[in-house]
């Protein structure tokens, strides 16, 4: 049986990414919120299931046979044009229409049940730099939809921050200061792009190329920093002013306009990393121990 | 060694290189820490482990006592053939003040090796192992191009700064195109081995006309 796209939005898919291959210039992709897409996941009591990643605009399809659906995301979602919660599991039965809209900037999540989508490289993301992965969703693309069962009625105990206004990093390599309050320019899979009046001083132009990282905090001679992200070069030669903590990656794709940028300890990224940790081992409900249709 | 070594996120550390060749510490690295994952720079490493600390101090202890081993960091060398045709070997010749027999003689007679692969998926960078003083101060007086293609053709075989590179798709780039070759340096569909090269490889050009 199949998915059809009725309107595709701009909508990727993604999945855990491909960490690892960054030694031969293969970036990590991968959700760019990791965090909402593996609530996704595991509001249908899956891990790894690709995911429609909403970035702009609607996304609304139609199913030909039954299947459990989860979106997660700020977003409005319609069964047939009757408005449901976001943020749960759900079943989507043959012939009906979902349509997500998404309430903000920050992106949406849907994972479909059975969503046949061929890998790359071990992952089934769309690499929005080297265009490696699966192509970006059309409207009018049709999947291939195996039967597969999932969880239904699940919701959530937490929902991820919608308008991030603080980002804390390690300070180094190079020694810049770049705290402070920042405006954010442009927002993209391959990085942020921030902006102030007085730009950063310190910068020493162009270093020979090394190694790069999601996070990392680049300084040009401009003095406009750029945090790079899931889909950024793998190597450069910007100096490196900071790097995002690991725990807050997942919060650039839902970066305020305007926000902070805040220097903290290893402690403080261990604690994050944890506090996270126990947040997802514990953020999706099962209000009737229903389990599966 | 000697080195500057600084913490590069939670989990890293950068170690900044006096000397330029960073693939010659990378096996002593590997048996030093088997279960980190290191990568190269043109003229560092970096170091990243599994758990969250300042790694700094105990990566500077352990530098003191590793020594470059260029032998065992020779991976296995490849011959490229190379059609010299591109769009910029006449300028590339008079920048350098040799006809283009002599550069075709001078770029095949070079080892080159892979001392990083980024940019782009499978992008190499490549870097002159036998050149005599006078001959790596004269390849690296090509710089980059003042403004940058929107579309280099792939395959190309391209100099700037003292390297050489070889683009392995269709891409902007602002090297000094000097030939083309028909070897596949990147390709996703061989999940085995997706990328031709990797960092310590050596690569020997070889003239071909079609």
């Amino acid at each position: 049986m199949t998915l059809r796209v009725i309107q595709s939005g701009i909508t990727l898919i993604q999945d855990h990414g491909r960490p690892g291959l960054s030694d031969i210039g293969v970036s990590s992709s991968g959700a760019f919120d990791s965090v909402s897409y593996l609530l996704a996941n595991s509001l249908l009591g899956k891990s790894g299931a690709p995911a429609f990643e909403i970035l702009q605009g609607k996304l609304e399809f139609e199913v030909a046979s039954t299947t459990c659906v989860s979106v997660v995301g700020n977003a409005a979602v319609f069964i047939g044009g009757n408005r449901i919660a976001s943020n749960t599991s759900f079943q989507l039965l043959a012939g009906q229409q979902l349509l997500i809209e998404p309430l903000g900037t920050s992106p949406c999540y849907v994972v479909v049940c059975g969503l046949q989508v061929d890998q790359t490289l071990g992952s089934r993301s769309f690499d929005t730099l080297s265009a490696i992965g699966p192509a970006p969703v059309q409207t009018g693309a049709v999947f291939e939809l195996e039967h597969v069962l999932g969880f239904i009625g699940n919701f959530l105990s937490f929902k991820p921050e919608y308008s991030v206004s603080v980002l804390h990093y390690i300070p180094g390599p190079m020694a810049i200061d770049i705290s402070g309050d920042w405006k954010r320019e442009s927002l993209t899979r391959t990085g942020v792009r921030l902006n102030r009046e007085n730009p950063v001083l310190g910068g020493v132009g162009n270093l020979p190329s090394f190694p790069m990282m999601p996070g990392a905090i680049q300084v040009p001679p401009s003095g406009q920093p750029v945090i790079l992200s899931v889909d950024s070069g793998t190597t450069g030669g910007y100096p490196v002013a900071g790097v995002v903590i690991e725990a807050e990656l997942q919060k650039l794709s839902r970066l305020s306009e305007t926000f902070k940028l805040e220097p903290v300890t290893f402690d403080y990224a261990r604690n994050a990393k944890q506090k996270l940790e126990n947040s997802l081992s514990s953020a999706v409900i099962d209000p009737n121990q229903m389990g599966s249709w | 060694m000697k080195a500057s070594v600084y913490s590069y996120g939670e989990r890293s550390v950068l170690i900044e290189l006096a000397d330029t060749n960073p693939t010659a510490y990378l096996s002593s690295l590997r048996k030093t820490y088997p279960t980190a994952e290191i990568r190269s720079g043109l003229q560092s490493l970096v170091i990243t482990f599994d758990e969250i600390a300042d790694h700094t101090d105990s990566v500077k202890v352990a530098l003191e006592s590793i020594q470059p081993s260029n032998e065992e960091t020779h991976g296995k060398t490849l011959i490229i053939d190379v059609e010299y045709d591109g769009a910029d070997l006449s300028d590339v010749c008079n920048a350098l003040g040799i006809s283009k027999t002599q550069l075709v003689s001078f770029h095949t007679a070079i080892t080159w090796q892979v001392a990083l692969i980024g940019f782009a998926p499978g992008f190499p960078y490549l870097v002159p192992t036998n050149l005599n003083q006078k001959e790596a101060k004269l390849l690296s007086q090509l710089e980059r191009l003042a403004i940058p293609r929107t579309k280099v053709p792939a395959g190309s075989v391209a100099l700037a700064t003292g390297m050489c590179c070889v683009y392995p798709s269709s891409m902007p780039g602002g090297w000094n195109l000097i030939g083309t070759t028909e070897e596949k340096l990147f390709d996703s569909n061989n999940s085995n081995q997706p990328a031709l090269l990797q960092v310590g490889d050596l690569v020997q050009f070889r003239e071909v006309n079609s």
